[in-house]
């Protein structure tokens, strides 16, 4: 219950006992009075009864006229008396109402006693009024006795309301004392110990001890308080862990920036500085907290900041460089001093931030003479082209002073030809940020031209392109000597030309004189072989056999040159279909080696010159069954998907293998590994092969080992769309 | 203790004593036994039939003339009322003064007949003018019906039972209140020798007993109409002329001599005799150790 409830029970009790005691006392007071008014009603009552007893003796006596009035005055009086008694107390009406009945018999007897009194004596009159006198008496005697229990009655009730009011005197004091008792217990139990404890609490807390609780459990204002305590310091707790956390966090990032840190009071002291500040004065930093800026800077140095500190104090943000000396080294640093300005608009202190730009003086330094020195040429311009700085090698390559550099003087010199170009591509630069790559001409001063390659970065702040920077280079050497090549190999792709020309016409036109060599040399010696002599024959079959070679090494050697002169463009290609057309053409020369050929179950489709790539095949099937080892030749043909999307196609034989140093050199022009004695031969047929390979964009390799056997391989395109595989077989089967 | 009780309306704190078990609860061992009228109840008192008796001041105030043995140890209701006159109309009675020559019922030496002749004196009527007629108070209800009689003095319930048989022609002469009755409570003075507590207890029992009447007059009247087998309309006819209250007044002392000296003047007693001091038949100890705290005018 609330205190304030409580108390408000309290008073209320406090005053209904008070009117209950009050209005016991005015009852107790008014029934004594009564009591008191009944008592001496009862006493006149009294009174009156002896009286009347008297009277109504004297009357039966003499019989005389006053003791008749008297009579009947005095038991009016009783009868009024009687009433005002019965009116004024109810709670004895019965003995009241006997009394009073008693009373309401007396005048009838006592009037036949009068009325008797004037009749004649006579026995039955005297008998008569024996019995009037009896009856008068008992009557009356009757009415003392109902007088007398009423008076008890009204005694005792006087001693029961004077005890009552004894009670009541009494108890007055002793229930304000419990009263008082009960709200000075209910006060200390419920409001004292309870402040005590909150008291305790508050103190605690004040004395920075968050965990301490009041423990007030009541439901009333104290409780409400006592649990808004607790629950403040709980919140304090909360808060100051966090705040500590916060400070924590605060200085660990303050103190892992590089920048120095720091807060100055109003009255230029310190209050706070992180580690970098620390380690920059060299003390640690309890040396500084807390003490003025006179402590920590001579005089000299303190009238650098002196003044950017008044301003601060004044509200304004001020960065400022300055020069300091510390631990033995000079110091760049660029400080900002930002005010610290409360609710009311006072500046009550001045965070510092300070970034050593030391390094970065002496790196732009370094960059400075780099850039002076650098060959390059080096600039810097806004987003409108104008020019903020160049260097002295951009100076020199664009032959213009720095002053007309500057600004947008430099596109005086830019050539006509390049102007709208590199303008748009630096706008476009300028929104997606990518660097500009141009070969572009100077048009100098003096007249005279340069070529110069231009890198210029964007430089975008915000999302929002605000210059370049970049270099040139000057190419016009470079330029020209790139010309010079273009030039020397268009020259040599025409005398190659010419010289592929050549031998094409060469070989064609020496095949016709080569077979008249060789066809007359048979002539001659099958017509006058019997008259001819032995060494004249052995001649003759000398010249035959040299112009049958030189046919077939015609023949090659126009095959090599038809290569690339008689290509045909490069379609999907069956590799099985090429295949089996090889085969059908070798079938003597297999069953004469009486090779196995076998293939994979799966050949893919290629893109191929279908005929270059027979020709491909028969001139690998070809070598591997004429450089074949004891064994019957055993060839195989396969293909694999290399990782870079190619067909890898190989034709493994089990021959007498190829040494790896000679691996290079089998795909040369005429290179026989062999005398021709021991295999017959062009030595171009590998020639052709790499030819073939390379014209379809692929590479040509071996794998082998003396002995081992060889397997050659070649690379071609895989097809992007099948070959129409209906129209192979139509194709195979005719 | 066997306790002679009249069977009237006069008993009730008796019966209420017994059905409530306060007899039991004081611890006395007690036993009512009903008979007709005091008269008779003391009658067997003094025979040694009981051990206690009910009675009015009458057959007190008759006995003492010829004995002594006994005592009046309470007064537990007094009646204004009670006994009443009761005539019948056809018999030319209306006033007290047409009783002149009537055969009138009474019970003679009970209460009924000092009120018969205070009656009769107070309206000027010689007694000796009128036919007093001793009846048996259980014959006195026919002999009004049976014209046997012309007016009965008599108490509850036969003077409403006489009323009620003749019906109309009953007339009920007015009483002028010249006759409080007193019901007593009666022992001998052996009794009070040798069984003295055991009348202290059923006094404290009928103490009880009056309270029981003042707080819960409805269920008092219930075992009355329960008891006597009379109904509501009766209750109604007795209630208002009964005051129960347990006492030993000096009006009781005062009526016993008035009634002595009625008696002698009358020629009720045998001639010769004087009035007994009625001090000696009045013994206050049992009822000053039942009710401490009463004052009684007795030492």
């Amino acid at each position: 219950m609330k205190i304030r409830h409580q108390l408000v029970l309290t008073a209320v009790l406090a005053m209904a006992v008070t009117g209950m005691l009050i209005l016991a006392l005015i009852q107790v007071i008014r029934i004594n009075a009564s009591g008191i008014k009944q008592q001496t009603e009862s006493q006149d009552i009294a009174r009156d009864i002896g009286s009347l007893l008297t009277l109504t003796n004297e009357f039966a006596t003499y019989s005389g006229e006053r003791a008749a009035m008297q009579w009947r005055l005095r038991h009016g009086q009783l009868v009024k008396t009687a009433d005002r008694a019965m009116a004024s107390d109810s709670q004895r009406l019965a003995t009241l109402v006997k009394l009073r009945g008693n009373m309401d018999t007396l005048p009838p007897l006592f009037e036949q006693l009068v009325e008797h009194a004037a009749s004649p004596p006579s026995a039955l009159t005297s008998r008569r009024k024996d019995l009037l006198v009896e009856r008068l008496l008992i009557e009356t005697q009757e009415i003392i006795e109902s007088s007398h229990r009423w008076g008890l009655e009204v005694a005792a009730r006087q001693a029961r309301n004077q005890r009552l009011f004894n009670g009541v005197v009494l108890a007055t004091p002793v229930v304000f004392l419990a009263l008082l008792g009960g709200i000075g217990f209910m006060v200390s139990r419920r409001v004292l110990r309870p402040l005590r404890r909150l008291d305790s609490a508050v103190a605690s807390i004040r004395a920075g001890n968050l965990d301490v609780r009041c423990n007030v459990d009541t439901r009333d204002e104290l409780g409400d308080t006592a649990r808004a305590v607790d629950s403040m310091a709980r919140s304090l707790s909360a808060q100051t862990a966090a705040l500590r956390a916060s400070e924590q966090h605060l200085r660990l990032i303050t103190d892992g920036v590089p920048a120095l840190i720091g807060y100055i009071s109003a009255d230029a002291h310190y209050l706070m500085v992180n580690k970098a500040y620390e380690a920059w004065h060299g003390v640690p930093r309890e040396s500084i907290i807390g003490k003025p800026l006179t402590a920590l800077y001579d005089a000299q140095e303190l009238a650098r900041f002196e003044p950017h500190l008044q301003r601060a104090l004044g509200g304004d943000a001020v960065e400022f460089d300055v020069d300091v000396t510390r631990n033995g080294r000079e110091w760049v640093l660029r400080l900002n001093y930002l005010p610290h300005i409360d609710e009311q608009g006072q500046t009550i202190g001045v965070y510092v931030l300070g970034n050593d730009l030391t390094a970065l003086r002496q790196s732009e330094r370094q960059l400075r003479t780099l850039m002076e020195s650098s060959p390059l040429g080096m600039f810097h311009a806004d987003a409108a082209g104008n020019c903020l700085y160049v260097n002295p090698a951009w100076l020199s390559i664009a032959g213009m002073t720095f002053g007309d550099s500057l600004g947008s003087g430099w596109l005086r010199i830019l050539h006509p030809d390049h102007r709208a170009e590199l303008q748009a591509a630096f706008e476009a630069a300028l929104v997606d940020g990518r660097m500009v790559v141009a070969e572009h001409r100077y048009l100098r001063l003096d007249g005279t031209v340069v070529w110069v390659r231009g890198h210029a970065v964007p430089l975008i702040e915000g999302g929002k392109g605000t210059g370049f920077i970049g270099t040139i280079e000057d190419i016009t050497a470079r330029r020209l000597l790139d010309a010079e090549l273009v030039r020397r190999g268009e020259e040599l792709l025409r005398s190659n030309a010419e010289l592929e020309q050549f031998a094409y016409v060469a070989s064609h036109d020496l095949q016709e004189p080569l077979r008249m060599i060789t066809s007359f040399s048979q002539l001659v010696l099958r017509r006058h072989r019997q008259s001819l002599p032995a060494e004249a024959q052995e001649f003759m079959a000398f010249i035959e056999d040299g112009g049958r070679r030189a046919q077939a090494l015609i023949g090659d050697l126009l095959s090599l040159a038809r290569v690339n002169s008689q290509g045909k463009p490069l379609e999907p290609v069956l590799l099985m279909s090429a295949l089996k057309d090889v085969l059908r053409s070798l079938r003597l020369p297999i069953l004469e080696s009486n090779a196995t050929i076998t293939w994979d179950d799966c050949l893919p489709t290629v893109r191929a010159d279908r005929r270059q790539l027979g020709q491909l095949l028969q001139n690998l099937l070809t070598n591997a069954m004429k450089f074949r080892s004891e064994q019957p030749p055993r060839i195989h043909v396969g293909a694999t998907l290399d990782a870079d999307g190619r067909w890898r196609v190989s034709v493994t034989d089990n021959g007498i293998g190829v040494e790896p140093k000679h691996h290079q050199r089998v795909f040369g022009m005429f290179q026989r590994l062999h005398l021709r004695d021991e295999h017959a031969g062009t030595g171009i047929g590998l020639a052709i092969c790499k030819k073939v390979v390379e014209r379809h964009g692929g590479r040509i390799g071996i794998d082998s080992a003396l002995g081992q056997g060889a397997t050659f391989w070649f690379t071609l395109q895989a097809a992007d769309t099948p070959v129409n595989a209906g129209a192979v077989m139509v194709k195979e089967l005719t | 203790m066997v306790f002679a009780v009249s069977r009237t309306a006069l008993s009730l704190p008796i019966y209420v004593a017994e059905s409530q078990g306060y007899f039991v609860a004081e611890g006395v061992s007690l036993r009512v036994a009903e008979c007709l009228g005091g008269v008779r109840c003391m009658r067997r008192l003094l025979e040694g039939d009981v051990e206690l008796a009910t009675a009015s001041d009458l057959p007190v105030m008759f006995n003492s003339f010829v004995r002594s043995d006994y005592a009046v140890v309470a007064t537990f209701v007094t009646a204004s009322n009670d006994v009443k006159l009761i005539a019948r109309r056809s018999a030319g009675i209306s006033v007290a003064a047409h009783l002149e020559g009537k055969r009138v019922g009474t019970v003679k030496g009970a209460s009924s007949h000092y009120f018969l002749d205070a009656f009769l004196l107070f309206h000027g009527v010689d007694p000796k003018r009128v036919q007093a007629v001793d009846i048996a108070q259980e014959n006195m209800v026919a002999a009004l019906r049976n014209r046997e009689v012309d007016a009965l003095a008599m108490w509850e319930p036969y003077g409403w039972l006489a009323a009620r048989a003749v019906g109309a022609d009953a007339v009920l002469l007015p009483d002028p209140q010249i006759y409080t009755e007193t019901f007593n409570l009666i022992t001998t003075r052996r009794v009070l020798k040798e069984r003295g507590d055991d009348v202290v207890r059923a006094l404290r029992a009928l103490a009880k007993a009056q309270r029981f009447i003042a707080e819960r007059p409805r269920e008092a009247q219930n075992i009355l109409k329960q008891r006597l087998g009379m109904d509501e309309d009766f209750i109604q006819w007795v209630w208002k002329d009964l005051d129960f209250r347990l006492a030993l007044d000096q009006s009781l002392i005062t009526t016993l001599e008035a009634e002595a000296r009625w008696a002698l003047r009358e020629g009720h007693v045998a001639p010769g005799q004087t009035a007994p001091n009625y001090l000696r038949f009045i013994e206050p100890a049992p009822l000053r150790k039942a009710m401490p705290g009463e004052r009684l005018p007795f030492q």
